[in-house]
């Protein structure tokens, strides 16, 4: 008997549903990996017999549990899992209403063996098995593989059916660090994939704004019915792939927001690369443009009781981000925005709009 | 949606303290205890539970357990905690002697602290943990963002039997 079984995509995994708001997750393997992450996230699932397993309430509250489960594949390697649980549990009820699920399996090694961790996340759709044939074969693979589900299903007893949609697995001990396998159907294009694989986004070019000084701000978006930008933290950029061979590293100049917007402020320097001259000069609103994801090596200082932002030229751009999400947390701070004399500071006007504009102080040379 | 969830419990949940609170609240400390690393449940903006498995620490504070996890900005669950408040954590504790388990599971709300010597607090807290002693895992406590949950409602099971008890806020 085989330990695979044939499973159509459920609905909500067949629309590509559980691709957006992944913002934050980690990135998906590289194709090459890929495989190998695949055949690990059946390995971890198969290591372990009991999962913690989170559903949804009624009222929107996570309900977290555990649960002894079987472990299944489809013929092209997507994780089916069987749960016995209790007609009358929460899980069974919660998931007759809402089927998306996600559950852990992990090796609690703790922090001294934290380098030969395993662990792995599943979101997934759950729904409770109502076809006494599958339920049948289900107890007959439990019995074969000695799994104590096999002889305790009776009528207080119901089969939930899991299906895999997303996983991030990081398995120390197969050399995998975290990242992501999506089971779903290929909705993204192949290049789509690639770019997320290597770190890259494509964005859109959602508005252009000239300032004074010489500086373009830009706004940048994702493509329509691709998901959010990933959130970032104030005082993090992102790499702009200009074109091959050519890229330039920009300051997000906001804080993060629920709207997924980038903004970035290029200064035109028509003595460098080109990198700004063809930002500033050719980019245009709905273009398609390449970016990584967001990175921060220049973090706020969390425990300051007050901190104090002192910035020059374009270099406040990072600052700004900073001040908006200070300002956010009612945190006790100013910021210092010094130009060149004779030259209106490109960020003054934003600046003096902001609700923290008393804290703002400008300072001409 | 941004939840007040202050004003929800929930499933099953009364809102005031049950009868046997000091036995299960003790076992609900000695479940955890057991564990260096627990499962935590937040919320995605579109309405997907995703877990985590996270190191933790526990500080009771006037009889009610609050759960303290470090994580690191940009990940999704700041952002989903940002959303909805409302989260679910789950331990498991195996005794192999008697074959049994117990299953942990708490519901809270959860926030994140911005409070510099709370944020101290914690750090040094963790760092007493058996196994995080010599490591000092969160040196860099002041750059990682410091969850916080407060629990509003535990729940034990075990050998068939469930356990619950409420913490009213």
């Amino acid at each position: 008997m085989q330990d695979t079984i044939e499973l159509p995509f459920d609905e909500l995994i067949e629309s590509g549903e559980h691709r957006l708001d992944q913002a934050g997750s980690p990135r998906p393997y590289l194709p090459e990996v890929e495989a190998k992450a695949r055949t690990s996230v059946l390995a971890l699932l198969k290591s372990y017999p009991v999962m913690h397993l989170a559903t949804v309430d009624e009222a929107g509250w996570p309900v977290g549990g555990g649960a002894l489960y079987l472990t299944l594949s489809t013929p092209d390697g997507r994780p089916v899992l069987y749960v016995l649980a209790d007609r009358a549990s929460a899980e069974v009820k919660n998931i007759r209403r809402e089927p998306r699920v996600s559950l852990t399996v992990f090796d609690a090694f703790g922090f001294e063996r934290r380098r030969e961790s395993r662990s792995l996340r599943l979101q997934g759709v759950a729904r409770v098995v109502a076809d006494r044939e599958e339920e049948n074969r289900v107890c007959a693979l439990a019995a074969r593989a000695g799994e104590p589900l096999a002889s305790a299903l009776g009528p207080d007893l119901a089969i939930i059916r899991i299906e895999g949609a997303w996983a991030n697995v990081d398995d120390r001990r197969a050399r995998l660090r975290m990242g992501a396998v999506d089971y779903g159907p290929a909705h993204l294009d192949a290049t789509e994939r690639e770019l997320a694989a290597r770190g890259r986004l494509s964005a859109v070019v959602e508005a252009i704004e000239h300032l004074p000084g010489e500086v373009v701000a830009i706004d940048l978006k994702s493509p329509r019915g691709q998901p959010a930008l990933p959130a970032y933290a104030a005082g993090s950029h992102i790499q702009i792939f200009v074109r091959d061979g050519l890229v330039r590293p920009y300051s997000l100049c906001a804080a993060a927001n629920d709207d997924g917007v980038y903004r970035i402020g290029v200064l035109r320097e028509p003595q460098s690369r080109g990198g700004s001259e063809e930002i500033c000069t050719n980019w245009k609103v709905g273009q398609t443009v390449r970016i990584s994801q967001p990175r921060n090596y220049f973090p706020l200082d969390r425990t300051a009781r007050r901190t104090i932002l002192i910035g020059g030229g374009v270099g406040i751009t990072p600052l700004i981000a900073m001040a908006d999400h200070l300002a956010a947390r009612g945190a006790d701070f100013e910021l210092h925005y010094c130009f060149r004399n004779g030259q209106r500071g490109a960020f003054c006007n934003e600046l003096r709009a902001k609700p923290y504009a008393a804290g703002v102080h400008l300072h001409a040379s | 949606m941004s939840t007040d969830a202050s004003s929800a419990l929930p499933s099953g949940s009364t809102g005031a303290p049950s009868s046997s609170d000091t036995a299960t609240v003790d076992e609900v400390v000695r479940v955890v205890n057991a564990n260096q690393l627990i499962t935590f449940t937040t919320m995605s903006r579109n309405g997907w539970p995703m877990t985590s498995c996270m190191h933790f620490v526990l500080r009771m504070e006037e009889g009610r357990p609050l759960i303290y996890l470090f994580t690191h900005d940009g990940h999704r669950k700041m952002d989903n905690i940002a959303v909805d408040q409302r989260v679910s954590l789950s331990a498991l504790s195996v005794d192999e002697a008697a074959a049994g388990k117990t299953w942990l599971r708490m519901q809270g709300l959860c926030h994140e602290v911005r409070d510099p010597a709370e944020q101290v607090s914690a750090g040094e807290l963790h760092e007493t943990r058996p196994g995080y002693e010599a490591h000092a895992p969160f040196v860099a406590h002041q750059y990682m963002p410091l969850l916080r949950v407060d629990v509003v409602r535990a729940e034990i099971f075990e050998n068939g039997r469930t356990l619950a008890v409420d913490f009213p806020a």
